[in-house]
């Protein structure tokens, strides 16, 4: 469905993996 | 540069020496520009995957058939994630 975008800058834990 | 900024007659690209990268570990879009990274959502990166020279009413129009959304809104978000990236420097319109 349309939802607002979302865009974060990484640099960080993401979906359970370290960057 | 906000979203008023933007016409519907831009077309929005992405910036030199960036791309649009699909990283298959996270299962979603990124940007990657030099000395940075962006993780986009489902939204952001279909929005981002039609930045590639077509203008942005048609961009808009694509959106609301796949997401039989209505198009105001559509045009509206669009926009001011536009004019965030292009203060980011990642695209240009």
């Amino acid at each position: 469905r349309w939802n607002k975008p979302k865009i974060i800058e990484i640099s960080m834990e993401i979906n359970g993996y370290f960057c | 540069m906000g979203p008023a900024d933007i016409t519907i007659d831009c077309q929005p690209k992405l910036a030199a020496g960036v791309r649009l990268s699909f990283d298959e570990t996270r299962k979603t879009w990124m940007v990657l520009a030099p000395e940075r990274v962006f993780m986009l959502d489902d939204i952001a990166g279909e929005i981002l995957q039609r930045c590639t020279g077509a203008c942005l009413s048609e961009i808009v129009q694509d959106l609301a058939a796949k997401f039989d959304a209505p198009k105001q809104a559509i045009e509206e978000d669009v926009k001011e994630l536009l004019a965030d990236l292009v203060v980011k420097g990642v695209l240009d319109l």
